[in-house]
């Protein structure tokens, strides 16, 4: 938790997809902060801090990932399961914003420890609705 | 004394006239001769089957009844006798008073008097003609046998009961250019080849032992080396007290039928081979649309995605700073965007329900249908009154499909209404035997009859798009997945809306 509230990690290649992303923060009236990367390897960079990312004051672990499936280099589901297997990383939220409404994606993603799983584009209210009484008291009791 | 002598006498008579009496009545001609050769006695038989008289032939030379091409046989005879010697069962032939010749079987032997000497002889002459054309009958029968089977195209042997051969027709010989020297006994088995000697012979034993009739397939070799298969069968032929005699077999060319049958299994494989080559390019061809399609419903969506929503934070953030028309473009792009996005989903559904394996189990209907209306508020108060009229009961069903299925059913009903009337649908069901039906009845616009053919087809729409939304997929993964499910669609239309239904298996097990 820092600060201004809620960390949130984007994982997204699609720059419109990051820009309606941002929007719907900014109507749903959350100013949290948001760090943003553009594929699964620079994913798993930032949650190992590794490389650029060494710098753990500098690029802090998020409270929340929202992650793409469809990504180049390392896929989402890829970075899914590089999470699962890390220990430290276990407390981190991942919710799955994707633009496959498949249920193979779905029951694969639920499998390998999302929270949740959306169909771009991600509607403010939905946002609201788990960034505040999804994300919250969990945030509390770790306050 | 007297009364011994006569006794001894009358028998001495008696004897001569029995001993007359068999002569007489004896079939065979008995005759006798002197060493000159002058017949002496003479007797019925000799009567009957060479035509003299007694009293025409006693006193003749023997000669008479020798043909002139014979006489040569005479003398040898006579200096035979002379010597003592007997001759038995010598077959010749003889010439009776009227000419014709007769063929006997003779013996002769010499006359001693009581101290010895050679002084004529009996001979005993019978009749073989019968004898003698039952035996050329049965040559020419052989022969007229042996005739047909040496020309018959298949091979023929016979062997003795214990398998040894006795003979093969003349095929036979063509066909493995043997001999009979090579063949006999069991010398055959030089033809047989060695992967299936062991079964033949075992085989044959058996039926040697049993006395079956002996069936089994095999390759012989033929003169050329090469080797043909034969079906072969042979028959145990029994005598009259039912001991076996000999076998008869056959064998008969199949090389061609084996061959073809050969080549039907290869091309049997070869068909096999080629469909799972076929099926593998096919399950390759829909991972391919599989993969195409989960493309589809990424890449394809991003763009459009993008542009609806540009488009509408256009609208939002700059709305004000444009004119009624400049909204109003905006708005267009919006829902061609909303429209795409659509068309993008139910095409990848449709796909989705063309493919997809489905697991069938009982389906409850009531609360489907109340599950399905409560996910949408068009068909709730008080925009649209939905009733179920009656339980509607349970099918067999996959429920993600059916789900599907009733809700693209239920979204038309409520959506071709006529402006300003209130959409009201009716949903109860009909069991026929181990079917349900299930009707949903609206009080839309209905479907006039020229286009109820086409109206679960892919992309078919029969409702001007200016004031009835719809990317005419609806229907078509409405039949789809019914149809997936194992049962069939269909619809009516009175004028008073349209009545859709949906058949399937009944859960039902009374």
């Amino acid at each position: 938790m820092t600060q201004n509230g809620m960390l949130i990690l984007l994982v997204e290649d699609d720059e419109h997809d990051v820009f309606f992303f941002r929007r719907a923060l900014a109507k749903a009236e959350l100013q949290f902060p948001l760090r943003l990367v553009v594929d699964g390897e620079q994913a798993v960079q930032y949650l190992s801090g590794e490389g650029q990312y060494s710098d753990r004051a500098a690029h802090p672990l998020p409270d929340v990932i929202f992650l793409d499936l469809k990504l180049p280099y390392l896929g989402g589901m890829e970075v899914l399961e590089y999470i699962k297997n890390q220990p430290a990383l276990r407390d981190i939220d991942v919710i799955v914003l994707t633009s496959s409404p498949e249920e193979r994606d779905r029951k694969r993603a639920f499998e390998l420890g999302a929270k949740e799983y959306l169909v771009k584009p991600a509607a403010p209210k939905t946002l609201q609705q788990l960034l505040t009484i999804h994300t919250f008291p969990k945030a509390e009791v770790k306050l | 004394m007297v009364a011994d002598h006569m006794t001894e006498v009358s028998h001495v008579e008696n004897r001569d006239a029995w001993l007359a009496a068999i002569v007489e009545s004896s079939d065979d001609a008995i005759i006798t001769k002197d060493l000159n050769g002058i017949i002496t006695s003479w007797n019925q038989g000799a009567q009957r089957i060479f035509g003299y008289s007694a009293e025409e032939a006693i006193g003749k030379p023997v000669a008479i009844l020798i043909p002139p091409d014979r006489r040569n046989e005479e003398p040898g005879i006579l200096a035979r006798l002379r010597q003592g010697q007997r001759i038995d069962h010598y077959e010749t032939v003889r010439q009776r008073k009227d000419g014709t010749l007769v063929e006997i079987s003779l013996t002769v032997s010499p006359l001693k008097s009581a101290d010895g000497r050679v002084v004529g002889a009996s001979k005993i002459a019978r009749d073989i003609t019968l004898r003698k054309q039952s035996q050329q009958a049965l040559r020419d029968s052989e022969e007229r046998f042996r005739g047909v089977v040496d020309n018959i195209s298949q091979m023929a042997w016979t062997a003795t009961e214990s398998g040894e051969a006795t003979w093969y027709n003349r095929r036979w010989y063509e066909y493995t250019g043997t001999t009979f020297d090579q063949m006999k006994g069991r010398g055959w088995r030089m033809l047989h080849h060695p992967d299936h000697m062991q079964r033949v012979v075992t085989n044959f034993d058996e039926c040697l032992r049993t006395g079956r009739v002996w069936e089994a397939t095999f390759p012989l070799r033929g003169k050329d080396g090469r080797y043909r298969w034969f079906l072969s069968r042979a028959i145990p032929i029994r005598d009259s007290t039912g001991k076996i005699q000999l076998w008869f077999g056959t064998n008969t060319d199949i090389t061609e039928l084996q061959e073809a049958r050969e080549a039907l299994a290869s091309s049997h494989q070869e068909l096999e081979k080629r469909v799972a080559e076929r099926t593998s390019s096919l399950t390759e061809a829909i991972a391919q649309m599989e993969e195409f399609s989960y493309s589809v419903s990424h890449d394809l969506r991003a763009p459009v995605r993008a542009m609806q929503g540009y488009a509408q934070a256009t609208l939002e953030d700059y709305g004000d700073n444009l004119d009624e028309r400049g909204r109003e473009y905006l708005n267009h792009i919006v829902r061609s965007g909303e429209r795409m996005d659509r068309l993008v989903r139910d095409l990848l559904v449709y796909s989705r329900i063309a493919r997809t394996d489905l697991q069938l189990q009982p389906v409850s209907l009531d609360r489907l249908v109340s599950d399905i209306v409560s996910h949408y508020p068009e068909m709730q108060q008080p925009k649209a009154e939905i009733t179920a009229r009656g339980p509607l009961h349970s099918v067999i069903a996959h429920e993600p499909s059916l789900t599907q299925a009733i809700s693209n059913l239920l979204n038309n009903a409520v959506k071709f209404v006529a402006p300003g009337v209130k959409p009201e649908v009716e949903l109860y069901s009909e069991r026929q035997e181990d079917r349900l039906r299930l009707w949903i009845h609206d009080n839309g616009i209905g479907i006039k009859p020229e286009y109820r053919s086409r109206l679960f087809g892919l992309f078919e729409r029969i409702h001007n798009s200016k004031h009835y939304e719809g990317t005419g997929i609806g229907l078509a993964i409405v039949r789809k997945s019914v149809e997936r499910m194992g049962g069939k669609v269909g619809m009516e239309s009175n004028g008073r809306g349209s009545k859709f239904w949906i058949e399937l298996a009944s859960a039902q097990t009374d």
